[in-house]
């Protein structure tokens, strides 16, 4: 006991004294230059300092000195580019005579080493990122990152010129103080959803049926998959009617019975804007029933609840699928037997509209400058020389003349093979691209899989599959603010863990009234009722002030 | 000084005024000054920073800038919903888990000790502990292999003996099971090091009188050898008993499936989950707080009741 | 040496117990061996085996379609060999210094001398309370450790459960007897860590060894925060960041992805370049192993006492 009090007496000196030296180190980041300054409500105005002589309102270079930028950039985890000789920055140095300074970070380590730069105080003078960029909380609340809307207007015309095409893009940047703090990015491909579905038309055909429209069709079809040997192989047992993994079974069917479940959020938005939990549908229910069923029958992958997209990938290559999701169906990688699919719309279960989770195109946030950048104008004229064409395909491709070229049409077109090379030369997806639709398909030649999906979506629309109020209006275009979000989150997680599981439970095992009696209760103890509140509230701000 | 040896190695010392004793054993301090630095300065100093599960972390103020909310973090903890689920989980996780997964090694260091054929016992000696090296990672993968309900080994198995195939990675209920025998297979090989370095430091006259004395292999292995592990076991217990809250977060991550949800989410994966993308720092750090608070009563009121029963304990 | 001529003379005078011990033992360890090696054939046979045989757990008793895809895949980045004869260093280095520090450590704390209590309570209290990853990251960029190879040597330099583990073992194996026999003697402390204690420990110190270069060589975690340049990086921090390229779940970010027929193909063979880079990472340590293993077979402490 004695030794217990006198090891608590040393420590609580020892504690003490540490307490209160580290706080005036100034190691603890809050002094991290001007960012003490911007502790809450807006953060410093646009530009830092007036900009020197050396810096070119217009044309090349952009400094008559060369100027160092350092930045942090996002970077793909299966991307090998070789970043520390790349062609592309040697290339724009010379023009811009501006030196960057890359710190690549990949996409397991980004959080991480994000949180690690913006707490140590030093920030690098851009953050060039694909994952989700906080700018409620670091730029309108902490000011780390500053305002760009006088910047665009000034120094960056291509930018001003190509978002002014369709203004609509860029509406989901505006934060919550009416200001925009990130540049955006975006490949317009015209396509409104994730994975399609696909049925195998040579198995119909083998077994003279008859393409499934409804639902009820499409369980005989599947149930003739299984009985009979549909891929003529001699062996009427090795065929998996449905092949999937669970992700894309549970969002399937639920879109079968028109619950267009997004599995992010768990809610969606009807068609008179209003917001629901998936879950309470009694769709769901009816869903899960015959999730259930065709499990039981063996008509779907018997591993579904736990198999690796590429477990699934090699079974469909091996010919032992007849109905699968998939993104397209070319450059795939089921080459094989990619000949042997035809697109399909998601059948209609009895008295519903198939409805599926739907995207958006729209401007994603990619670019922030820092408070700490000494001079955003330079900034800003680098970033935008980046979005004219030639410098745009150049960084999304590589050298002209080595990986693209200029067709008889004047559009930039892929050489063969040409996207597997690029990862030499440049940084490729890593970067800014804004390609908006108008621009886009009028300067480059579209590529034949690029086509096919969209051939896809515009059958997937005329069937009336996609939502009105596309989910993604939560993920990309509305403000939520700090403490919304931080309540969103806990209760989401909550979600998550409630509803996988039900659905689990009731693939294996099925439904009853008491099961989902229960499942509904503990939705509500969850505080789902809330959820769907605050997400309500946010839908109707928006839309109020649109 | 030499006839107050004796004194010194006792815990009798109250007798001897602290300044002589301080000249004393000065050697000793220079001996522990290392670590004592090593421990200040790698962990005490950064050791302000566990008020960030006090406080609303903002990163531009730092740690000593951000705003104080006190047990906030905690009690939004306490009262989530899945808050009964993780603790129960928890703590039944690791309690089997130290159930099973104590004694074994000590069982495999006894047996072991007692193989006669020099090399066959150096190969077992080798072969057992290399499983401590195959990566939580590619440990996951093989499980799901080798228990696919379909092509799984496991699976091909039980169906040879007459069985029906378990769809062992998605019923709740084997969750644990899994766990913990995959975890036995991992590290107890590992874990026989200390007990295999502790009974080669018995003194072989001990066997010999113990042969003479008439007794078999069982006896001597429960007079000789037990008693020579017993202070390193009793160690090792308390040491694990700080674990109780804790809990191998990637292995359970990996072995997690949307259908065996009601046994696998323990506090870790919850924490990973929360704290993906959102930068929620202080409440994970509450949290992670809390299951290190949990831990050291734990090993301390194991400590001392290890202490009044055996007079053996950490410290 | 003694102990097999006294068990060869035990096994004259076997009880009938004593046999149905050693036959079960055994059987036992032949079993054992069994469960232990064969999910360890796997991995080697899988990594020289073809992907999607893997995946479908074709993979039994020998390779299938045998391919060196994983090997090949790993083996082309240069950066691996550096992160090797990187890792070799730190480990050696780190390893000594470590077993030094907490072999020290251990002794004074196995002596009663004033202030026990507290160095113990702080010892411990650090295996459950500390400041955190920003705290630390902070101080040790400050100090200057920020992407040096000096932060390899000195974090985690004492683990508080080796620390308990050393203490305890010279506490049972060394007597308290033989202190008081060196002390009359006129041995002060240095002189009995030294020349008696150490060499008596020679065990604990191949423990201590094997716990401390396992764990610096399987440190992925150091070199992912605390370092940038590639160059200085440990062997698992590259591994990870090589595994991170080849095993990408390439369904993310989808509509990024025109190359979906490579990225895909990468995944097919990730399987496999995970079992790979286990055979690349462990073999090593096999051989520290090795090389430690006579220090547990032998007695070291015959006579000792008598004498």
């Amino acid at each position: 006991m004695k030794k217990t009090i006198s090891g608590l007496a040393a420590l609580a000196i020892i504690l003490g004294s540490l307490a209160g030296c580290s706080g005036s180190s100034g190691s603890s980041g809050s002094t991290g230059s001007s960012a003490a300054s911007g502790s809450s409500g807006a953060g410093s105005s646009s530009a830092a300092t007036e900009p020197s002589s050396n810096f070119n309102k217009e044309g090349m270079p952009i400094v008559n000195e060369k100027v160092e930028l350092s930045v942090f950039q996002y970077c793909r985890d299966a991307d090998e580019i070789p970043w520390d000789n790349l062609w592309y920055y040697q290339n724009l140095e010379e023009q811009t005579n501006v030196h960057v300074n890359l710190d690549v970070v990949i996409d397991s380590d980004w959080d991480t080493k994000l949180n690690l730069m913006l707490a140590s105080g030093e920030y690098n003078d851009i953050v060039m990122s694909h994952k989700t960029v906080n700018y409620e909380e670091h730029g309108v609340n902490q000011g780390i990152y500053i305002p760009l809307d006088d910047l665009i207007d000034q120094y960056m015309p291509t930018y001003k010129e190509r978002v002014a095409q369709d203004p609509s893009l860029v509406r989901g940047l505006v934060a919550s103080d009416g200001k925009t703090y990130t540049l955006g990015g975006i490949t317009a491909q015209d396509i409104h959803c994730g994975n399609m579905l696909f049925i195998n038309k040579t198995w119909l055909k083998n077994l003279n049926l008859e393409k499934p429209k409804t639902l009820d069709e499409l369980t005989e079809v599947l149930r003739a998959f299984k009985a009979q040997d549909a891929n003529g192989n001699g062996d009427p047992n090795d065929e998996i009617p449905y092949e999937t993994t669970f992700d894309d079974f549970y969002k399937m069917s639920l879109s079968f019975f028109g619950v267009p479940e997004n599995a992010e959020l768990w809610v969606s938005i009807d068609d008179d804007a209003k917001v629901r939990l998936n879950a309470s549908m009694d769709a769901y229910r009816e869903a899960m029933e015959w999730m259930h069923m065709i499990y039981s029958e063996g008509l779907v992958e018997q591993e579904v609840l736990t198999i690796e997209g590429n477990a699934s990938s090699d079974k469909i290559k091996s010919g032992l699928a007849g109905f699968i999701p998939r993104w397209r169906l070319l450059n795939h990688s089921i080459d094989e037997v990619k000949d042997d699919f035809e697109l399909i719309i998601p059948v209609n279960a009895e008295g519903h509209q198939a409805k599926m989770p739907t995207t958006m195109e729209v401007a994603a946030p990619i670019v922030t400058i820092t408070n700490q950048c000494k001079n955003p104008e330079i900034a800003a004229r680098w970033l935008d020389k980046q979005l004219e064409t030639q410098t745009a395909f150049e960084m999304y491709y590589g050298p002209e003349g080595t990986t693209w070229f200029y067709n008889d049409n004047g559009k930039v077109e892929l050489k063969d093979g040409g996207d597997r090379e690029s990862i030499k030369y440049c940084p490729g997806v890593n970067c800014q691209f804004y390609a908006n639709a108008e621009w886009y398909f009028n300067v480059f030649e579209i590529p034949d899989f690029r086509l096919e999906k969209a051939a896809y979506d515009d059958e997937y629309e005329a069937a009336g599959v996609y939502e009105k109020y596309p989910y993604q209006y939560f993920t990309k275009l509305v403000t939520v603010t700090t403490d919304e979000n931080s309540q969103l989150t806990l209760i989401k997680t909550d979600l998550t863990s409630l509803i996988k599981e039900n659905i689990s439970n009731a693939i294996l095992n099925g439904v009853t009234d008491s099961s989902w009696e229960t499942f509904q209760n503990n939705l509500k103890n969850a505080q789902s009722e809330k959820y769907v509140e605050l997400y309500q509230n946010i839908l109707d701000r928006y839309l109020a002030n649109s | 000084m030499k006839t107050n040896s004796a004194a010194r190695s006792t815990g009798s010392s109250h007798r001897i005024p602290i300044t002589t004793r301080l000249k004393r054993d000065w050697q000793v301090y220079v001996l522990l000054l290392p670590g004592i630095l090593y421990f200040i300065i790698f962990h005490y100093i950064p050791l302000y920073g566990i008020q960030i599960a006090f406080k609303d972390f903002k990163v531009s103020q730092g740690i000593m800038g951000s705003p104080w909310i006190g047990f906030e973090n905690f009690t939004t903890f306490f009262n989530s919903y899945l808050f009964g689920r993780l603790i129960s989980n928890t703590l039944l996780l690791n309690l089997f888990d130290l159930l099973w997964g104590f004694p074994i090694p000590i069982i495999l260091a006894l047996m072991l000790n007692r193989i006669r054929q020099e090399r066959f016992k150096k190969f077992t000696q080798t072969v057992i502990y290399i499983p401590h090296f195959i990566s939580t990672v590619v440990m996951a993968g093989m499980l799901y292999i080798f228990l696919s309900p379909s092509s799984g080994i496991i699976n091909r198995l039980i169906q040879f003996l007459g069985g029906d195939s378990i769809y062992f990675m998605a019923e709740a209920g084997w969750f644990r099971t899994v766990y913990i025998a995959s975890g036995i297979w991992q590290s107890a090989g590992w874990n026989t090091i200390l007990y295999i370095a502790a009974l080669t430091s018995v003194d072989t006259e001990l066997y010999e009188a113990a042969t003479l004395d008439g007794a078999n292999i069982l006896q001597k292995i429960r007079h000789i050898d037990l008693p020579s592990v017993l202070p390193i076991a009793v160690m090792m217990l308390i040491l694990n008993c700080g674990k109780i809250m804790g809990g191998d977060t990637q292995k359970a991550l990996l072995l997690q499936t949307s259908s065996n949800l009601t046994n696998s989410e323990i506090i870790g994966t919850y924490v990973y989950t929360v704290g993906l993308g959102q930068a929620k720092y202080s409440y994970t750090a509450a949290i992670g707080l809390f299951q290190n608070v949990i831990g050291f009563i734990m090993i301390m009121t194991v400590n001392s009741v290890s202490k009044k029963l055996s007079s053996v304990g950490l410290f | 040496m003694k102990e097999e001529a006294v068990n060869r003379k035990n096994r004259v005078k076997d009880t009938t117990a004593d046999r149905i011990f050693y036959a079960v033992n055994g059987v036992f360890w032949v079993i054992m061996l069994f469960i232990v090696l064969y999910p360890l054939y796997v991995v080697i046979i899988s990594s020289f085996s073809d992907p999607s045989a893997v995946t479908r757990g074709d993979v039994i008793w020998h390779p299938v379609d045998a391919s060196l895809v994983g090997y090949k895949a790993i083996i082309k980045y240069s950066s691996l060999w550096r992160g090797y004869a990187n890792s070799i260093v730190y480990t050696v280095g780190g390893t000594m210094l470590s077993v030094a520090v907490t072999m020290a450590m251990a002794y004074g704390l196995t002596r009663n001398f004033v202030g026990k209590g507290v160095v113990n309570f702080i010892v411990v209290f650090t295996m459950f309370f500390s400041g955190g990853l920003i705290p630390t990251f902070l101080w040790m960029r400050d100090m200057g450790l920020y992407d040096s190879p000096a932060i390899m040597f000195v974090m985690g330099m004492v683990s508080v459960w080796n620390l308990m583990v050393a203490r305890t073992y010279i506490q049972t194996s060394i007597p308290n007897e033989l202190y008081e026999a060196a002390s009359i003697d006129g041995a002060n402390h240095f002189q009995y860590f030294f020349k008696i204690v150490l060499p008596l420990s020679a065990t604990i110190v191949a423990v201590l060894s094997v716990y401390y270069g396992v764990g610096k060589w399987n440190d992925y975690y150091t070199g992912l925060v605390y370092m940038k340049t590639k160059a200085i990086m440990p062997l698992q921090t590259i591994l990870r960041q090589i595994l991170a390229t080849l095993t990408n779940n390439a369904s993310d970010f989808a509509e990024m992805y025109d190359d979906m027929a490579v990225l895909e193909e990468r995944t097919r063979i990730a399987n496999v370049v995970k079992y790979c880079s286990i055979i690349v990472s462990t073999v090593p340590m096999v051989i520290l192993y090795l090389l430690m293993q006579k220090y547990f077979v032998k007695g070291v402490m015959i006579g000792s006492v008598k004498g």
